[in-house]
């Protein structure tokens, strides 16, 4: 079930509500049972073969923690082993359901294996979200960053949580292990985290479908209508397709989040008017770079071990964000192709980009990103290549033709709008007339009502589809 | 001051949280209470009603994949909706909604799939093999290919349209029709009548309106070398005010105006007998009245779509004998044609045995094929098994 649908919004969430918020907001422990079922629930709903391996992997974790806090002070040996032990389940888990047939591809290369079959296992949806979550418990609890989590409902709760179970943001235990047994629920966070929620199914459904849907049109176009305009404006549609459907659902998720009382951290702040790659990756998917960075980066050496120690570092996370991002050759190419600017960048290209006018190293960074994407969204590195060729006229296609020009043309305000909805201004301006006026306050929330209210015309719409059999 | 200022926005956070619970909770009381609707109408689809729980039809994905189809189905105001989300799309000078483009003088207009040549290469084979199995016994072929709505009300589109994506179909039709049989192109003559500003084609609608028709038929006749009867002679009927067509469903514009619908009546137009050849049915005459009332109302001409009819005088007067491969563009020509000819009419989707015998047995003098050209490259059932041996 995706949020962004009417099954989610008046069957799964209203009954949600219903139920959380009848029961007195003082027994915490019964609402938490509430979301851990109803999650269980919205997970078991997409994927009811799979919901078993997370049941498991949460109860070995569970299990573990309670050892490893057991064993921290007085036996630091059996802790480790209880440690390593939650985090081979959990990747094991991730690299069987992820990663077997991409081995077998592979493996397939070696002429004595060619005729290895594939297992075509099928891959459980938020797999590589929670296993990240619940390892995240365990070693935050090693450190001493957190205290064990005694009850199981609470622990259930954390790695289950509907809002980010499915597509993040990646909670790290410590972050809101207290807010297990105590947060504010009151109708501050329920309107603010609405508001937030609004804004992240309007992203999502008005902005990046809708995008979504004209990339996949230009993706499709047979070589003979391609053009090199076209190709540059396909690619920036992806962009703004793949930012606002992952930042509206990390927003959605922050939202329903706040509605039941936690506080998740943000996970995108504006990627898009990044002055350089470095600071692009402090934007983009925040919660998944602070996992890397927290739980390999640092345990790694980090950059106190000297240069050599440190780019080789830098090396591994970036092969594995790659990679995390799919089982595929190109997902670990564009890891390893951020990776090169990231280098790049600290070894001189950081300073002179902020030393030239800022509209160079905007300029700079969205032509990386967009080659980025080319590399991102085609999962047949070939089809990335002539891609590319055709955004460079390589392949003596025209520059333009009339139905490219139509297209751009009448989606010209769309794009407009896209352009300022990823940069702060639309945030600047709430925040400027709603601290200055209660009436705008007021104003702008009917606004969000009605915005929510053309989000379910969009979603009602797309299953619309008369059948016209007297078509002939 | 302070206070105050946030003991309003404390009130500001109820009402946007009571209201969005509100609309929250009456949806979904409406969504799961209502009786459900089982047809739509508009859409000319069956709804997808509240399905029965089972494991198995769980576990595979068919029972929530049914949920979601009957959320969106049985939504309140679905309509409503829909419209919202094409009146935004307009508003936002897209030009287009759900492929229907919101074109100049209340015109909403199909937009075309990416032109394939292979069916079309397909169904042109198709029509060669057929026409040479006529030759044999020296009857001819005609094909007559009526244009899309985008072909002939091209003055209509919006500025900067590439028209000339329409061409290529168009061109390829010209360079390949066959030797084995005459072709005609509808949709040049009927675009000069349309750009002289006539009412030939539906704004709501993909088919031709009756007016367009009528000059179908009036080429139709020039090509058998016959004379057609004049405007004047025919009784133009206004029979509804209010047609919304195919068009009209599809692109979500619920606010363009509808279309009119005539018939062009002649005297004795009702002294015909519509034989149903599979069903043993028999009408009189070519108009079925009760699709009046219903959404549908073009399938008033002749009764909708049926694999086979024969329409013949009911004094048993007969007349050169043609048989007609057609979608339901020819519909509306039929009653012009049934003036001077008996008819054999044959719709190749619905009709599955061979078609050779039945030129044979009702003594086919002419055969004519009159398919608009989005049949001829979107699908092989329109021509079905009519070259088989």
């Amino acid at each position: 079930m995706v949020f962004s649908s009417l099954e989610f919004m008046f069957l799964f969430f209203s009954l949600t509500l219903f139920l959380y918020f009848i029961i007195p907001y003082k027994l915490l422990k019964l609402r938490n049972a509430v979301l851990l079922v109803v999650s269980l629930a919205f997970y078991g709903w997409g994927e009811p073969k799979y919901i078993f391996v997370m049941i498991f992997s949460i109860l070995v974790s569970y299990i573990c923690g309670y050892f490893i806090g057991k064993y921290k002070e007085s036996s630091k040996d059996k802790a480790k082993r209880f440690l390593i032990l939650s985090i081979v389940v959990n990747l094991a888990l991730l690299g069987f359901f992820k990663y077997t047939d991409f081995i077998i591809d592979n493996l397939r290369l070696i002429p004595a294996l060619s005729n290895l079959p594939n297992l075509n296992i099928s891959l459980p949806i938020g797999i590589s979200f929670y296993t990240f979550q619940i390892m995240s418990y365990t070693i935050d609890v090693y450190r001493g960053d957190a205290m064990a989590q005694k009850s199981l409902v609470n622990f259930g709760t954390y790695v289950t949580l509907f809002p980010q179970l499915v597509a993040g943001p990646i909670v790290r235990y410590h972050d809101i292990d207290t807010q297990l047994s105590e947060r504010e629920q009151g109708i501050l966070n329920f309107a603010t985290g609405l508001r937030t929620f609004i804004c992240g199914l309007a992203k999502k459904v008005l902005l990046a479908n809708t995008a979504g849907e004209l990339w996949t049109y230009m993706s499709e176009l047979p070589q003979k209508n391609s053009t090199v305009i076209g190709a540059w404006f396909g690619i920036i549609l992806f962009a703004f397709q793949i930012y606002f459907d992952f930042s509206g659902y990390s927003d959605m998720a922050i939202g329903l989040g706040k509605m039941f009382g936690f506080d998740f951290l943000q996970n995108f702040n504006y990627p898009y008017i990044s002055k350089s790659i470095t600071e692009f990756w402090r934007r983009w998917h925040i919660s998944l770079s602070t996992w890397f960075r927290e739980y390999v980066y640092i345990p790694l050496g980090g950059n106190r071990n000297g240069k050599p120690s440190m780019y080789r570092n830098l090396l591994i996370v970036w092969f594995l964000t790659g990679f995390w991002h799919g089982a595929n050759w190109n997902y670990i190419l564009w890891g390893l192709f951020f990776f090169v600017f990231l280098v790049v960048e600290k070894l001189f290209l950081l300073k002179l980009l902020n030393k030239i006018p800022s509209f160079f190293s905007h300029f700079y960074t969205i032509f990386v990103l967009l080659f980025g994407w080319v590399l991102f969204v085609f999962e047949d590195i070939t089809k990335a290549f002539s891609w590319v060729m055709n955004m460079f006229s390589v392949s003596s296609i025209p520059i333009a033709n009339s139905q490219i020009l139509y297209d751009i043309v009448r989606n010209i305000p769309f794009v407009l709008i896209l352009i300022i909805a990823s940069t702060p201004l639309p945030k600047m301006l709430y925040k400027k007339a709603t601290d200055r006026s209660v009436v705008m306050y007021g104003a702008l929330d009917a606004v969000s009502v009605l915005v929510f209210l053309l989000c379910i015309s969009y979603l009602v719409n797309s299953s619309y589809n008369p059948f016209l059999y007297f078509r002939f | 001051m302070i206070i105050l200022k946030d003991k309003y926005k404390k009130i500001i956070n109820i009402v946007l949280s009571l209201v969005f619970l509100g609309i929250i909770f009456a949806f979904s009381a409406v969504l799961v209470l209502k009786p459900d609707k089982t047809f739509s109408e508009q859409e000319n689809r069956p709804l997808q009603t509240l399905p029965n729980f089972n494991l198995d039809s769980f576990l595979s994905g068919e029972f929530t994949g049914k949920i979601a189809g009957f959320c969106s189905d049985q939504f309140p105001l679905r309509d409503r909706f829909v419209g919202a989300k094409a009146a935004t799309e307009i508003l936002l000078q897209k030009r287009e909604n759900n492929n229907v483009i919101h074109a100049n003088d209340g015109y909403i207009i199909k937009k075309p799939a990416t032109f394939e040549i292979d069916m079309l290469q397909y169904n042109l084979n198709t029509i060669d093999r057929f026409a040479r199995k006529l030759e044999e016994s020296d009857i001819d072929l005609t094909l007559f290919v009526a244009g899309r709505t985008i072909d002939v009300m091209q003055s209509k589109l919006p500025a900067g349209y590439p028209t000339e994506s329409l061409a290529p179909l168009w061109q390829y039709l010209e360079e390949n029709t066959k030797d084995s049989y005459k072709y005609l192109n509808l949709a040049t003559p009927l675009c000069q009548k349309a750009e002289a500003g006539e009412y030939v084609y539906y704004r709501t609608d993909h088919h031709w309106t009756t007016l367009g028709a009528y000059y179908g038929y009036e080429n139709i006749m020039r090509v058998l070398g016959k004379t057609p009867k004049p405007m004047d002679f025919f009784n133009m009927e206004l029979k509804s005010d209010s047609f919304f067509g195919t068009t009209w469903s599809t692109s979500g514009m619920k606010w363009i105006s509808p279309d009119q619908l005539h018939y062009f009546r002649y005297p004795n137009d009702t002294s015909y007998k519509t034989e149903f050849l599979l069903s043993g049915k028999e009408e009189h005459g070519f108009y079925d009245l009760d699709y009046l009332n219903k959404k549908d109302k073009y399938s008033s001409f002749l009764y909708g779509n049926n694999p086979i009819l024969r329409i013949t005088k009911d004094n048993g007067e007969k007349r050169e004998k043609l048989l007609i491969i057609k979608d339901s563009f020819a519909n509306s020509v039929i009653p012009f044609l049934a003036i001077d000819f008996d008819l054999v009419v044959v719709d190749m989707r619905y009709y599955n045995n061979l078609l050779s015998p039945v030129v044979e047995s009702e003594e086919i003098d002419s055969v004519l094929i009159l398919l608009n050209a989005d049949s001829l490259t979107e699908s092989r059932a329109i021509l079905g098994m009519m070259a088989a041996e």
